[in-house]
């Protein structure tokens, strides 16, 4: 019992509570040790969503499948039951072990079909929980059942209890927000994934710390930039200085004092021009302060492409036939109606008669005023 | 008073107000003086060095305001006392060593950091334990004893092993937390700068981010709104599809495939837009937490012509700025004279200018302007 332990079993037990945060498969253990610590008969980790009564158990030590699968649905509402149900639930202090035997009279029990048809088979004659949590999502808990080889809980068995639920608690609020800080960073780095540009995050000294799906493409391909040991480089040495002296730059203004970002000319292999620019990040923490590697970001115009143009939101806005959209983007991409005609294998007047048809059903006057129109539509990333 | 004498519940006590420090930094002095009591030091600090050797995050007790200062005036003898720069890499983490182990203490009176920063208090050993030790980072907790307070025993030492292994699993897990932090800066950082409106939505529609165009967006209610916190169109038809085109990112569970779902929609003003909706993979994380964001939705950013990087064009084409200039009217669609009368110089001038364009990007006609425009055009 409590009492009795060492500083030092209780220090461990402790630290591998808190262990759970980092390697949430340790709860077993964990839990298995305390169980064993304090002569408990078994103990469960559950979720009960105190709305639509369904719980799960998500760790349990010293329970049978039956107990642990049918805990939480065949009997969700039957365990909100035994100790009140869900509105004396809400009243219970958290951190602290409550009793059932104390909570609700034992004569109420024979009725319930949990305590019937699950405990009174086990001979388990009591239960010790201690709330965790109490929010949105519903009421996490700690529970230890008491088999009636033990006889009543007993002070000693609660003190301890009472020491460790603190722990427990605080182990569960921080496990759960570094999971929703870890799902967010998740979910912004993968926006940043679909995005069309190549978009590759550097340190000062423009070693890669991150490229996102299609900067990774390009690496791959050498073509507008690459990979060099780590570093990112253009293809074209002179390009590559004035990438690295920009990237530079843009550490050492860090502050938001004037962010401003950085155009560097490059071309594919096959000469084509394209546009690459620097933004200087913010590179102090906001939590403390640190410093993190991430200097810059660099932006790589996505290959030679003319800009992407979604054939089917223009012919929906402008319920032009498909013939009808092809020629515009030819046109938007600067081809004539010669042109057109040779790509399309189409007659130089039927180019035309499709040209005018654009021109009356987008309401444009001019060739310049659909490549105005497209840089609207042109898909957003 | 050593640790062999804490109460239970004192010791419990203690060990949680060191994890306290994972949410709240701004505890760790609370929790480093629990230890300094507890154990009878009389200073004590935590460092964490990032790989460019700057203290970034630093908490003490029991020292002057003006003490770091101080430190790290005289830092470069630092290592000295302790035998030597690399002698500190080698104690195995959690381990407390003292510096009267590492040097004698003779030895002391010639060092300057010794002379200035810990005579000068009193201190005659230091307790120190490394917590962290990678290629990026040190992290260590020391305890300083004072003369007149004794030898620090092996009583204490245990005191302080009893401590160390909390001192770094919460140092571990805060940096967790840093780094998710810096995550979320960076690339949402990253996503503001983006010209599109972008927004990230629940399967719900349920606004989670958006950037600032998406913000400005959104003030103006054109072409996107926000209605009790969810992302909806004006128009009842593509809406209907919006909501789909969500829901449908919602259950594409790997987006192994990442699809767009493009929505033609129109502005206020009537001009058209678009918006792409993008599936976000799904992940559970952790204790069966799921992930909220299921789709990013990128809306067109309004009809900014675009602008040519005119430093880029200069230096790859040779283009003087007023050459840039008329190349950027041309692509908007404005003639020579509109040119000129915008530019307030003639059009002779003007068709200079444009000879001049052609000739350096090597383009025969408008069109081929046009066409060169769309490559070189900013992504952000």
């Amino acid at each position: 019992m409590m009492p009795m332990i060492t500083r030092e079993r209780l220090s461990d037990l402790i630290g591998s509570i808190y262990d759970c945060i980092l390697v949430p498969e340790r709860w077993e253990s964990t839990l298995a040790a305390v169980t064993e610590q304090t002569g408990l008969s078994n103990c469960v980790l559950s979720m009960h969503n105190t709305r639509t009564k369904a719980g799960q158990i998500h760790v349990g030590v010293g329970v049978d499948e039956a107990f642990q699968e049918e805990a939480g649905v065949k009997y969700g509402a039957a365990v909100l039951d035994i100790w009140g149900g869900p509105q004396r639930l809400e009243s219970f202090p958290l951190e602290e072990p409550i009793v059932q035997s104390q909570a609700t009279p034992r004569s109420t029990w024979l009725a319930n079909d949990w305590y019937r048809e699950m405990c009174i088979p086990r001979k388990l004659h009591d239960c010790v929980t201690i709330f965790l949590v109490r929010d949105s999502h519903g009421l996490g808990a700690i529970a230890f059942g008491v088999g009636e080889d033990l006889g009543e809980v007993g002070e000693d068995r609660l003190a301890a209890l009472r020491v460790l639920a603190p722990h427990f608690r605080r182990a569960v609020t921080i496990g759960g927000l570094l999971d929703q800080q870890a799902g967010t960073a998740a979910t912004f780095v993968e926006a940043i994934d679909c995005v069309a540009a190549g978009v590759v995050l550097v340190d000062e000294g423009a070693e890669i710390v991150h490229a996102n799906a299609s900067a990774d493409t390009m690496l791959r391909a050498g073509n507008p930039i690459s990979d060099r040991n780590g570093r990112l480089a253009t293809s074209n040495s002179i390009t590559s200085d004035v990438l690295a002296e920009a990237i530079l730059q843009s550490a050492q203004c860090d502050a938001s004092l004037e962010r401003r970002s950085i155009n560097i000319p490059a071309r594919h292999s096959d000469g084509t021009p394209t546009a690459i620019q620097v933004l200087p990040l913010q590179q102090r923490s906001p939590r403390s302060g640190l410093k993190q590697r991430a200097a810059a970001a660099v932006f790589v115009a996505k290959s030679a492409d003319p800009p992407r143009l979604p054939g089917d939101a223009l012919s929906l806005l402008y319920k032009l036939t498909p013939a009808e959209a092809k020629v515009f983007e030819l046109v938007v991409e600067g081809k004539t109606p010669a042109e057109i005609a040779g790509l399309l294998a189409l007659k130089v007047t039927t180019v035309r008669t499709h040209l005018s048809r654009v021109f009356e059903k987008t309401g444009c006057a001019r060739q310049s005023d659909l490549v105005a129109l497209a840089s609207n539509v042109t898909l957003p990333v | 008073m050593t640790a062999s004498d804490i109460a239970p519940e004192r010791l419990s006590d203690l060990i949680g107000a060191i994890y306290d420090c994972v949410l709240a930094p701004e505890s760790w002095p609370t929790a480093l003086e629990n230890i300094v009591e507890e154990l009878g030091f009389a200073t004590s600090a935590l460092s964490v060095h990032d790989h460019t050797g700057e203290a970034t995050s630093f908490a003490s007790t029991g020292l002057e305001p003006d003490w770091l200062q101080l430190a790290l005036r005289h830092s470069t003898s630092l290592p000295e006392l302790w035998g030597g720069p690399g002698a500190i890499l080698h104690v195995p983490l959690e381990e407390p060593i003292l510096q009267s182990e590492a040097t004698p203490r003779s030895t002391w009176r010639e060092n300057p950091y010794y002379r200035a920063v810990l005579g000068p208090m009193g201190i005659h050993d230091i307790a120190m334990i490394p917590l962290v030790r990678d290629s990026r980072t040190l992290g260590l907790a020391a305890f300083g004893q004072r003369e007149i307070d004794g030898e620090v025993d092996e009583r204490v030492k245990d005191g302080l092993r009893l401590f160390a292994p909390h001192l770094r699993r919460a140092v571990t897990i805060g940096r967790l937390f840093e780094q998710h932090a810096m995550a979320i800066a960076t690339f949402s950082e990253v996503l503001e700068s983006i010209a599109a409106g972008a927004v990230l939505v629940d399967e719900a529609l349920g606004i989670v981010h958006a950037n600032a165009t998406a913000r400005r967006m959104l003030s103006n209610s054109d072409p996107i709104l926000s209605r009790g916190g969810k992302l909806c169109l004006s128009a009842a038809l593509p809406n209907a599809v919006l909501g789909d085109a969500v829901r449908q990112a919602a259950q594409n569970e790997s987006a192994m495939e990442r699809r767009s779902i493009d929505i033609p929609v129109r502005r206020n003003d009537g001009s058209p837009a678009v918006l792409q909706v993008l599936p976000l993979r799904r992940r559970t994380i952790g204790r069966a937490v799921e992930q909220r964001t299921v789709a990013a939705v990128f809306v067109s950013s309004a009809a900014d012509p675009p602008r040519l990087p005119a430093d880029a064009m200069a230096l790859l084409f040779g283009l003087t700025p007023a050459e840039v200039r008329v190349f950027e009217l041309i692509i908007e669609g404005m003639t020579p004279a509109e040119i000129a009368q915008q530019l307030g110089v003639t059009v002779a001038t003007v068709r200079t200018h444009l000879g001049r364009v052609f000739e350096k990007t090597g383009c025969a006609r408008q069109a081929d302007l046009v066409a060169l425009a769309s490559k070189v055009t900013l992504t952000v």
